[in-house]
């Protein structure tokens, strides 16, 4: 598989949670809104996808620790900005990662009450 | 009666059923209404019990819980309904006996059933409004001179995609509607019109409901009933209320599709935390 063609989520999402400190870039919050629509209507995120992210390229999912920084990431952005929209998307994501297993009760529970809180 | 020049394309449900009573109620008659007959419901749900207990069974069981859900929000249904001046007898008409001059039936297994396509291809009407949820595909959108009318509920492009009458509440702090003429993108068509409106929920009047009854109420009568008024308001605007409608004389504005956001289905925390601030404190 040539990788240069693909976008790389794992990659991107290390690159993101380093920089969300600083503040993400323009383009890195348009594949953000990307990925969100991922989690909003497939519930799934892949590990690869084509280059505009249209297409998936990969049928296996990103790793137990890049849905965590997902949610970190986006959970960060929602509560700093009250970004209603990525709220919405954390519950989901919340959700997701219970479900498949990837986080316990107290992590999920203590998301949701960080997610309330943010109302 | 004032005749429309547009062709309703009608998939029987409570939302198209208000949209027939409002313009029927303002004296808007449609040129011709087809009647979109689906054989069968699409959604994962239903192909999932479908597949457990088999078609039959699924298909009653659908309009059994269909009619449960209508029945445990009757009176809010009929108490939102009266803010337009309708009753539930408004809505229990037959198709086939509405005043249009034409309603024809297509029988389709889905919005993508090349019947559907070939019926619409051989329409001598061109401007449709489409009353039914779903997605009209790209080759129906593309047919020659054709105009599909949609009415959002949301100001585009700000408030894109889906449960956008919540989304409107939320991050406008009111409902809002925009006609457009769909394209292939979501909600990115040209606007013809759009107007906002102000919504409380008021217990005293409304009565005391589950958050999730007021969703499918709201959903099922006062969301469409707001986008048929905003049809009507469209018209009422141009000065044409006295005159038969031609709908291509109506200008419209290109939009941007990269301008605003697409909103998705909203999780339950999200849709409770709106609908307790629709609640009149």
């Amino acid at each position: 598989m040539n990788h240069s063609a693909y976008f790389d989520v794992e990659l991107f999402l290390s690159i993101a949670s380093q920089k969300q400190l600083k503040g993400l870039k323009v383009n890195d919050k348009e594949i953000i809104e990307k990925l969100c629509k991922k989690i909003d209507v497939v519930k799934h995120v892949y590990k690869f996808y084509s280059a505009n992210l249209l297409v998936k390229e990969s049928g296996v999912e990103i790793s137990r620790e890049a849905y965590l920084t997902l949610m970190s990431i986006l959970k960060h952005y929602a509560m700093t900005h009250l970004d209603y929209k990525y709220l919405n998307t954390c519950f989901k994501l919340n959700d997701i990662i219970y479900s498949k297993g990837l986080c316990d009760i107290e992590v999920y529970s203590n998301n949701y009450h960080e997610l309330i809180d943010a109302f | 009666m004032k005749y429309l020049d547009l062709t309703v394309l009608f998939v029987d449900s409570m939302p198209s059923r208000v949209y027939m009573a409002m313009l029927k109620k303002q004296g808007l008659i449609p040129n011709k209404i087809i009647y979109i007959d689906i054989v069968e419901p699409t959604s994962r749900k239903f192909n999932l019990l479908k597949s457990i207990v088999g078609g039959f069974l699924a298909k009653k069981a659908y309009i059994l819980y269909k009619y449960l859900n209508v029945r445990k929000t009757y009176t809010l249904g009929q108490r939102l309904l009266s803010e337009f001046e309708l009753t539930y007898n408004d809505l229990n008409f037959d198709i086939f006996k509405y005043p249009a001059y034409e309603v024809d039936k297509v029988v389709v297994t889905g919005l993508g059933d090349l019947c559907f396509f070939e019926k619409i291809l051989n329409e001598y009407n061109k401007t449709f409004l489409f009353t039914g949820g779903g997605i009209l595909k790209k080759n129906l959108l593309s047919i020659p001179n054709s105009k599909f009318i949609h009415i959002h509920p949301g100001l585009v492009p700000d408030i894109k995609g889906a449960d956008c009458f919540f989304w409107s509440c939320l991050m406008k702090k009111k409902p809002g509607f925009s006609v457009f003429y769909m394209n292939p993108g979501i909600d990115t068509g040209d606007i013809i019109y759009s107007k906002e409106y102000e919504f409380q929920y008021s217990e005293d009047k409304y009565g005391k409901y589950s958050n999730n009854d007021i969703y499918r109420a709201l959903l099922d009568f006062y969301d469409p009933a707001l986008r048929m008024l905003t049809l009507i308001e469209l018209i009422k605007d141009s000065g044409r209320l006295n005159e038969d409608i031609k709908f291509d004389q109506f200008k419209s504005i290109q939009q941007d599709p990269t301008d605003g956001r697409t909103f998705f289905f909203m999780h339950k925390v999200m849709r409770n935390y709106v609908i307790d601030n629709l609640k009149v404190k």
